[in-house]
């Protein structure tokens, strides 16, 4: 019998994530050639695989973004193609290929000769491109872990440094751990109902008849806690401002910028699809986790002297918010989340842009909050993007995190929680506070020494303005935003 | 009832009695039957290859990491060939070149890992 006929239109679906995985294998086995052979003298070819893979990064988001089909479920519904992963995988494309032009002279000052470290976040966008797409447990437990391997090497790659080997290390041990929790509520999961589909664990737990309520009570619980630590929510975050100060900055900013969105879309796909019977459960732990979030972060960013520390408990913080309007699970709530995800990429780049200017050499002791203070004398536009980034994050008017933060707080109120509204808008002051010490140190802080800044390339200088406008640009008319975090909502259902 | 327990017991009964048996057969035939001549070499406690009794605190050499995981992906590569040999005839040709394209992307991880250098000892 021929099964060919069979997958003919899946492949054909597919086809940006096979470009993808082939030129991988092609740039592996050509890098491999170059660089240990002994005719060409070994040549660094680091740079030259840089260039590629950017140039792949733009064919697989143009092979997205032209995708003819609107809707299929495609290897035997194993995994699925719809509104969420288109705009979910280009804005991983996206953000990844800012991410890239940001950190190219990063690579050449701390000597990370490698050209791996290029594949090896291929090879993570990969992964988060399958897990954005899948719609079964098992292809999304293969998708995390291609991810997560690809992230603890890339944590851990300056071999010679003891605090990136630290960093790796701890990563390693918490993310597979989680994923061993993730794995054993996958396992209850399909031991009561027999199946590891999202479409059929949604008609079992819809049945009135099913039998193994408590069950997948208890598989929530581990698999909340899996996804917690996966994107460092409250009580599962204290890997995360060791490890983020541990890694070489450049991995540290594809951390901080990439994936949260497509573990969000397959853990909304989780909770609000296939369980959204038992949003009772999932709904507090969730509410739980965010207020905690918020309130941890709010607090201790207060005291942090390191940049990289600061900017990884605000973090924790941003995640409490998104985490806030899905435990509604409400529409509303979850275009809110959507449109808080997409703000959250576009202001990370100039605000972790901002570590990338600062930092001379490849010594983390220069990471103090402090060495910003010399931007207004030596950059004066460099210390505004500055300033106007902290405040975006901070939700301050004519920029767009203004917009995220309202709508967060208007799906709270529609669902009747009106105490947590209260409660968030009160601490999220306290953020603010800590935001604007930032601005304060840049612009009203008096050094003994002149501090000297790296020049900034042509690259990072597209990237940082063009982040910065479209921070204003979308505060005027956000109906680009609107529009596709109202698809990605909808699209869940 | 009694006589169904020992029915369905007894042959665990059997295998015990004879595996303890066989055991003493084989220890004390060794003993009587050997030619024995004790050196300080043969007797001393076996530790793969490094010395016994000595400080734990060796250099850890990253060459038997390398190896433990080259074995796991090619041992686990083989895990997967069994069944689809077996199968092949159900799964016809579709099978077949899925198969194909599974060895193809681990042959070229494999071509990595001789090139890079990971397969060298020393």
């Amino acid at each position: 019998m021929n099964f060919s006929f069979l997958f003919a239109n899946d492949i054909k679906i597919f086809f940006p994530e096979i470009f993808l995985s082939l030129a991988i294998l092609i740039v592996l086995i050509y890098g491999v050639l170059l660089a240990t052979s002994l005719t060409y003298n070994y040549p660094l070819i680091s740079k030259n695989i840089y260039k590629l893979v950017l140039f792949i990064l733009f064919l697989t988001s143009l092979l997205t973004m032209y995708n003819p089909i609107d809707y299929a479920l495609i290897f035997q519904k194993t995994f699925v193609h719809d509104d969420l992963t288109r705009v979910a995988k280009l804005f991983v494309l996206g953000s990844s290929f800012a991410c890239l032009l940001l950190f190219q002279s990063y690579i050449e000052n701390s000597q990370i000769n490698n050209y791996e470290y290029f594949l090896l976040i291929l090879f993570s966008i990969f992964g988060l491109n399958l897990l954005v797409s899948s719609y079964d447990l098992i292809s999304a437990y293969l998708a995390i872990e291609l991810q997560a391997l690809s992230f603890y090497v890339l944590a851990s790659f300056q071999r010679q440094s003891v605090f990136s080997t630290e960093a790796g290390l701890k990563y390693f041990i918490l993310g597979a751990f989680s994923s061993g929790l993730l794995l054993y509520a996958f396992s209850l999961i399909y031991g009561v109902t027999g199946t590891t589909n999202l479409i059929n664990i949604k008609n079992f737990c819809l049945d009135p008849y099913f039998e193994g309520a408590t069950i997948i009570q208890i598989a929530l619980i581990f698999l909340i806690a899996g996804f917690l630590f996966k994107i460092a929510a409250f009580p599962f975050h204290m890997w995360t401002p060791d490890v983020y100060e541990g890694s070489p900055t450049s991995t540290t900013i594809f951390f901080a910028i990439v994936p949260k969105i497509a573990i969000m879309s397959f853990f909304v796909r989780l909770c609000s699809f296939s369980f959204s019977s038992f949003d009772g459960i999932w709904g507090e732990i969730l509410l739980f986790s965010a207020l905690g979030s918020i309130i941890y972060s709010a607090f201790v960013a207060i005291k942090q002297n390191s940049l990289k520390r600061l900017l990884a408990y605000s973090g924790i913080g941003h995640v409490g918010f998104i985490l806030l309007p899905l435990s509604t699970n409400t529409l509303d709530g979850l275009q809110a989340m959507f449109f808080y995800l997409l703000v959250y990429m576009i202001t990370s780049l100039p605000v972790w842009g901002l570590l990338l200017v600062c930092m001379k050499g490849k010594k983390n002791s220069q990471n103090s909050v402090s060495i910003l203070g010399g931007l207004p004398t030596s950059s004066p536009i460099l210390a505004i993007l500055a300033s106007l980034a902290f405040f975006s994050l901070a939700g301050i008017p004519p920029l767009v995190g203004f917009y995220s933060k309202i709508f967060i707080f208007f799906s709270a109120i529609k669902s009747s929680l009106y105490l947590v509204a209260f409660v968030v808008l009160a601490i999220s002051v306290v953020s603010t506070y800590y935001y604007i010490s930032i601005v304060k140190t840049i612009y009203f802080e008096k050094n003994k020494n002149w501090i000297f800044y790296e020049p900034v390339t042509k690259e990072k200088s597209i990237v940082l303005a063009v982040s910065l406008i479209l921070l204003f640009f979308f505060f005027f008319n956000p109906n680009l935003l609107l529009l596709l975090s109202q698809q990605m909502a909808l699209s869940v259902f | 009832m009694p006589s169904l327990f020992y029915e369905e017991y007894f042959p665990v009964w059997i295998a015990l009695f004879v595996s303890i048996f066989l055991s003493i057969i084989i220890f004390t035939l060794s003993y009587i039957l050997a030619i024995q001549n004790p050196d300080t070499e043969k007797l001393s406690s076996y530790e793969c290859g490094f010395d016994p009794y000595e400080d734990a605190r060796n250099t850890f050499d990253i060459r038997f990491y390398l190896v433990a995981i080259l074995f796991i992906i090619f041992d686990l590569e083989a895990v997967f060939f069994f069944p689809w040999a077996i199968s092949l005839s159900h799964i016809t040709s579709w099978g077949f070149w899925t198969m194909i394209d599974f060895i193809i992307e681990l042959a070229l991880g494999f071509f990595y890992a001789w090139k890079i250098g990971a397969l060298e000892w020393e």
